[in-house]
């Protein structure tokens, strides 16, 4: 199972974090049932306090604690939750872009000052 | 022979295995005083439903048995300091980031232990910006992709995500916490995107 954190208004992403469901142990007869019962309300409280990390986080990251949602969801759900924001942002791909163009001028110019000193001839010439 | 009570008797201070102990036999049934030797005494030693691969201890006091644990499961102390504990001692987290939210403490639960070493990694999807480092809250050591270069880079982060020069959000260790761990994240300049990343954590 995973935790995530979203905004009631957009749905945007604040934070998943993996985990947290407590494996329940089946009852024996070691115990009693009272102690039990004991042991399963422990277990809800930690999972509870698990996916109420999410949500503190949220509030010291400045979001609206009325718009902040937390829930628990399975591997399936948090795949096509991550299938979206592992679309690269408009932003990234300008960046990369941008990546792009700088290399290739780097190689021109270098390429153009290997010939100026004559050592780039060879691959003009192969040109 | 004088009658001596026991507390009339030398003292014997330094008993060895082979030393003889008087005792009663078949106490439920019929009641038989024979002699043992200490090194029976404590060979049979049993508290409770003792099984191969229990181990002994001191709790409050007195000797109690632990249980023994799951097979390659490793014995710890106890969070309360008084009391073994068998565990895995290993736990993963992951998490995203948003690397548009503000710097600050962000806590990482659900790991059922308290760490003391967490070895880290992540990516932004769909890019080359990635990292991997290690951090025991004292000592943070690890390498980034550096975007301009296309080159890694060392420095002293559990995690950066560099997404241009001198653009990125980068977090270290805060604290080990009783369930996970809390991270301090830094931002510098105006990075995009969610980060996805995991925690490897060692008790």
């Amino acid at each position: 199972m995973y935790r995530i954190a979203r905004l009631k208004s957009t749905g945007k992403l604040i934070e998943m974090q993996s985990g947290g469901k407590v494996e329940i142990r089946p009852k024996n007869d070691a115990i009693s049932d009272k102690e039990y019962e004991v042991y399963l309300t422990a277990s809800s409280a930690l999972e509870d306090a698990r996916l109420d990390t999410l949500r503190k986080n949220a509030i010291n990251a400045g979001y609206d604690e009325k718009d902040i949602e937390v829930k628990w969801v399975t591997e399936a759900e948090w795949a096509a939750i991550r299938a979206i924001i592992d679309q690269p942002t408009a932003e990234q791909i300008a960046e990369q872009e941008k990546e792009v163009l700088i290399q290739a001028k780097m190689r021109e110019m270098a390429e153009a000052e290997l010939i100026k000193e004559g050592k780039g001839k060879l691959t003009a010439a192969a040109k | 022979m004088a009658e001596l009570k026991i507390t009339e008797l030398d003292e014997l201070t330094t008993p060895a295995a082979a030393d003889l102990l008087e005792i009663v036999d078949d106490v439920a049934g019929t009641p038989t005083s024979k002699k043992v030797t200490l090194e029976n005494i404590y060979k049979h030693l049993a508290i409770g439903s003792d099984a191969d691969g229990d181990i002994y201890y001191r709790a409050s006091g007195v000797l109690a048995r632990h249980p023994k644990g799951t097979a390659n499961h490793k014995l710890f102390m106890h969070a309360s300091n008084d009391a073994p504990e068998w565990a895995k001692g290993m736990g993963i987290i992951s998490s995203t980031r948003d690397l548009t939210a503000a710097a600050g403490d962000v806590s990482y639960s659900g790991l059922g232990f308290k760490p003391s070493l967490v070895l880290g990694f992540g990516a932004v999807g769909a890019t080359i910006v990635g990292c991997i480092g290690v951090d025991d809250g004292t000592v943070r050591k690890g390498m980034d992709t550096r975007t301009t270069a296309g080159q890694w880079a060392i420095q002293n982060y559990l995690l950066a995500f560099l997404t241009s020069v001198g653009v990125y959000q980068a977090a270290v260790v805060k604290s080990f916490d009783s369930d996970g761990v809390t991270l301090t994240w830094t931002k510098v300049g105006s990075p995009a995107g969610t980060a996805t990343f995991t925690l490897i954590c060692f008790r």
